[in-house]
């Protein structure tokens, strides 16, 4: 809290010296933050307690949705936005870096705000580098403990130092690729306030931009040349960038995620540069160029677009939603089921052919010539099971509130993959504004559930949660 | 692999296929349809040729074991289709084998989509050749999915291995044969009571036997273009409605309930997730309709509840269009696609019990987060499953989904739309025939390119041999020592 409080304070400083008349709403959402986290911290604080597995989870959820809380103030207050539901859907699509939108004109608000926006993306981004890789691994949600071994910084025992030495680390290479792909947009030719805007919601996968258009705003083969690179970065694990930033470039060559990662984005690039070629665009390079962007957009649930995809061809369309629901790579910013969950799946059902052949046969399932047991595969197929259970649930209630059945589905996996553009109605060229209050509640939770990879908010809804 | 006993048993089944078809004679000449020949010299040279075969090996028939089984069924949809495909040829109803086959093969997987703008144009004795494969495509299921499946393990059913009536041999064929015998008569004797009773509700002997065999396979063919609102008649309706639930029941379950245990029909976890599942759906269509303006009455709820279990039981009649509903209805139409009835029943996707593991199983996984340490049994049916199942039926799950995705992905290809190909293809893999075509619901398939003919009867099977045994065939690995 007192952390958003001070984070706030930016926006704030930039917005009064633009001259701009949004301040005061942020200044007062930066007081009420830093006061109530105060409060809870001097009440509440006790140095020596120690935080258990359901502790755990509980903290994570609930922060996020007090995020969601505080980051709506100001939009708020400023009267920018003024029904609470919109803040309320502007500010969890931004901390769980969606990047769905409902302002119908983005352009003309406030400067303030607007980097308030993004930045809401980038301390999502912060959050789900610790969650995805100190967290998840270290409480097994989802297949996640394969990942014990890998997370670096010291392994102590207790939750909390290591938690914070990882969160740490890692941050510190989230910041370097920030200013990076900030640097680099500045050269392209954006302002200095677009090019800080966009490199926070690039690494954080969220997807914001300052334009109506979206990167295609730019009309710059540069710049979208630059996001994708950048996007695909920010769908990789940190912890490999960590590693081979330190000159160990051996994970990087045998992470089997990786290479299915490559794997997936090179193929459906190829597909939509050809199926896109001569019906959309005329030149290959403006085919490729389109297709490798919103193939990684999409992928690693970024969520910008540099052209509207609902112009191309359905089977393209049909990829790209199946990608919504693939996300990037486990331990990146991006949201979706993972690469690594998708890929031990594949490999499962194919070995699961052989087991029905040679009943008998011990044939394990391995990942990186590590064995994976039963009953990690098991909890991995559960987590998709319940992936595409709360989907459809979703859906169900989207399309109950009136919304057509493409839209319906579109709207949910985007908000599920916390992507951002959908399909039909909600589609890149539009934005969530028309949507009944009710399906505007119902894609926050479905964002807050797809970011805490589900269990998190599942575990809270369990009955033996509360039973101590 | 033994190709001998292979070819024993598929000389049984051309024999059969001619018995079956010669069954449609007597229709044929009594309508003076003008296909009796047509329909004579197939069951003739289909009769022959299985003759000749099983003489042939006749001596080999009882050396089956799983690989054999396997094959066989995977084969015999094939053969028995393209055999069926034949009078449909001769005839000239249909000019193109992919179309006939097409006719055939969704029948025989209790589909019953097809590619004629009118059925009713068809000659009596193919029409009710078309109606009977159906029938005889739920015989085939019920010998698939209570003898081979629960021995092959496919998808969690080896734990339906025990309960099984029949004795417990350990070479395939008899115990098959026992226990195929002993259902295929509670199957029949279903169906016996249907037609008496549709008959009493105004239906000629024809019409009667067609419904019935369309209502206990599941499959949902009807004689009439406007299927089941042809005869307008809320005592047909009805009547329907509780045979397709009855058909959607396992039938070793309706074996035994038959035998006096009634009390299975509460205390069984599948029937009462099954049981649950249509009641609760129906009320959601009939609130949700009332809710949007349509008039709350007698015609009304019985109409809800008979589109229901028609889509839940993957027969679908052709009858109104839920499309007008409202977008909310169809999705859950379309969720229904999936769910399928109970295993061993006739019905095709899904299947109760799975979904209702998958639910169980995804449950006990969170309450395992939360206590590590915890052992978190899954029941079913006061049994706790071992982890090898619920690993299959999860792996289930996932596959039906991957074949829905990538059928879907190649329809798009073709030139449908994602809308289009998504009912399509979930209409093809859960064997239920009426699927999403633009405004409309319909089991016509006729504007669909000849490639994606093949695609979509390569999904009926698959649907049909529950995803795995037909996996298996087409893996190396079948095929290697």
């Amino acid at each position: 809290m007192l952390f958003v409080g001070c984070v706030i304070l930016i926006p704030t400083i930039i917005s009064y010296l633009l001259g701009e008349e949004v301040y005061p709403a942020l200044l007062v959402s930066s007081g009420i933050a830093i006061l109530a986290g105060f409060l809870t911290g001097k009440l509440l604080y006790e140095p020596d307690i120690e935080l258990r597995l359901r502790d755990g989870f509980f903290i994570v959820s609930l922060g996020w949705i007090m995020m969601g809380v505080i980051g709506a103030i100001p939009f708020w207050l400023s009267g920018e936005i003024p029904r609470l539901v919109d803040a309320w859907f502007e500010s969890i699509s931004g901390f769980t870096t969606t990047g769905s939108t409902i302002l119908e004109d983005i352009e003309v608000m406030p400067k303030g705000l607007l980097l308030w926006r993004s930045m809401i993306q980038w301390i999502g981004g912060m959050g789900i580098i610790v969650l995805s890789i100190a967290l998840l691994p270290l409480l097994g949600v989802g297949g996640m403990q394969l990942f014990k071994a890998e997370v670096p910084g010291p392994t102590i025992d207790k939750v909390k130092p290591r938690v914070r030495d990882t969160a740490i680390t890692l941050w510190k290479v989230y910041v370097l690729f920030t200013v990076a792909v900030g640097v680099l947009y500045f050269i392209g030719g954006m302002n200095w306030f677009e090019s800080v805007c966009h490199a926070f919601t690039t690494m954080a996968t969220g997807g914001f931009s300052t334009r109506n258009a979206s990167i295609g705003g730019f009309n710059s083969s540069y710049i979208t040349v630059v996001t994708t690179i950048f996007m695909f970065l920010a769908g990789m694990n940190f912890v490999l960038h960590y590693r081979w930033l330190r000159g160990d470039y051996r994970p990087l060559l045998v992470s089997t995620e990786f290479r299915w990662y490559i794997g997936i984005t090179v193929a459906a690039i190829i597909f939509v540069t050809i199926s896109t070629f001569n019906t959309t665009f005329d030149s290959i390079w403006t085919a490729l160029e389109h297709a490798a962007f919103q193939v990684v957009a999409i992928l690693t649930t970024t969520g910008y677009s540099s052209f509207d995809y609902q112009l191309w061809a359905p089977a393209v369309q049909f990829l790209l939603l199946v990608f919504m629901f693939f996300g990037g790579m486990a331990g990146s910013t991006a949201g979706g089921i993972k690469i690594v969950r998708v890929l031990l799946l594949v490999k499962n059902t194919y070995y699961e052919i052989k087991r029905i052949l040679h009943p008998k046969a011990v044939i394990p399932l391995t990942l990186n010539k590590q064995n994976v047991t039963q009953g990690v595969v098991n909890e991995i197929m559960a987590f998709v099971f319940i992936f595409v259970t709360i989907f459809i649930g979703g859906t169900v209630i989207l399309a109950a509130t009136g919304i057509d059945f493409m839209s319906s589905l579109g709207a949910t996996a985007s908000a599920m993959g916390n992507i951002g553009p959908g399909l039909g109605s909600v589609g890149p060229a539009e934005t969530y504004a028309h949507l009944h209050p009710v399906a505007k509640m119902t894609l926050t939770i479905c964002m807050i559930m797809g970011r805490l990879e589900l269990f998190t908010i599942m575990i809270i809804l369990s009955r033996g949660f509360w039973r101590v | 692999m033994n190709f001998r006993a292979i070819g024993a048993v598929i000389g049984f089944l051309f024999m059969f296929c001619g018995i079956a078809m010669s069954t449609s004679l007597p229709f044929s000449l009594y309508y003076r349809s003008g296909d009796g020949g047509a329909l004579g010299i197939t069951a003739l040279g289909s009769f022959l040729v299985g003759l000749f075969l099983y003489r042939l090996f006749r001596e080999h028939r009882h050396n089956m074991k799983i690989r054999e089984g396997v094959f066989v069924v995977g084969v015999g949809w094939l053969i028995l289709s393209s055999v069926g495909a034949i009078p449909f040829l001769l005839v000239g109803v249909i000019d193109n084998f992919t179309d006939a086959f097409f006719e055939m093969i969704s029948a025989f997987t209790t589909t019953s989509a097809t590619t004629l703008d009118s059925i009713e144009a068809l000659p009596h004795g193919l029409l009710f050749f078309r109606s009977i494969a159906h029938w005889i495509g739920g015989m085939g299921m019920i010998v698939l999915s209570l003898a081979i499946l629960p021995m092959l393990g496919v998808g969690g059913m080896q734990m339906f291995h025990a309960e099984v009536p029949g004795p417990t041999h350990d070479k395939l064929s008899p115990r098959i044969k026992q226990t195929a015998a002993l259902l295929w008569t509670v199957y029949a004797a279903v169906s016996g009571v249907l037609t008496v009773l549709l008959m009493f509700g105004g239906m000629n002997l024809f019409d009667a036997l067609s419904h019935t065999f369309g209502t206990m396979g599941t499959g949902g063919c009807s004689t009439r273009d406007a299927g089941l609102a042809y005869y307008d008649s809320e005592y047909i309706n009805i009547l329907v409605t509780v045979f397709m639930i009855i058909a959607g029941m396992n039938i070793a379950v309706q074996y035994r309930i038959l035998r006096g245990e009634v009390s299975l029909l509460w205390t069984g976890s599948e029937l009462r997730f099954y049981f649950g599942l249509i009641i609760t759906v129906s009320l959601v269509v009939i609130g949700y309709r009332s809710i949007t303006g349509a008039v709350l009455n007698g015609t009304m709820i019985s109409d809800s509840v008979f589109h229901v279990v028609s889509v839940g039981t993957t027969t679908a009649f052709a009858n109104s269009d839920f499309s007008a509903w409202g977008s909310m209805m169809v999705f859950v139409f379309f969720l229904l696609m999936f769910t399928g009835a109970c295993a061993g029943s006739t019905s095709g996707a899904m299947k109760s019990i799975r979904i209702l593991v998958l639910f169980k199983a995804a449950f006990a996984e969170i309450i395992r987060l939360v206590h590590p340490r915890a052992i978190v049994p899954v029941r079913v049916n006061k049994r706790a499953l071992p982890t090898e199942v619920i690993g299959r039926i999860f792996a289930f799950f996932i596959i039906y989904l991957t074949s829905f995705v990538l059928a879907s992905f190649v329809m798009m290809l073709l030139g449908l739309s994602m809308y289009d190909a998504f009912g399509t293809v979930a209409a093809m893999l859960g064997n239920i025939g009426l699927g999403f075509q633009g405004d409309t619901i319909s089991s016509e398939y006729g504007h669909i390119p000849m490639f994606g003919k093949w695609v979509l009867a390569f999904c009926m099977v698959l649907g049909r041999l529950e995803f795995f045994t037909l996996l298996l065939i087409l893996s190396p690995t079948f095929w290697k020592n």
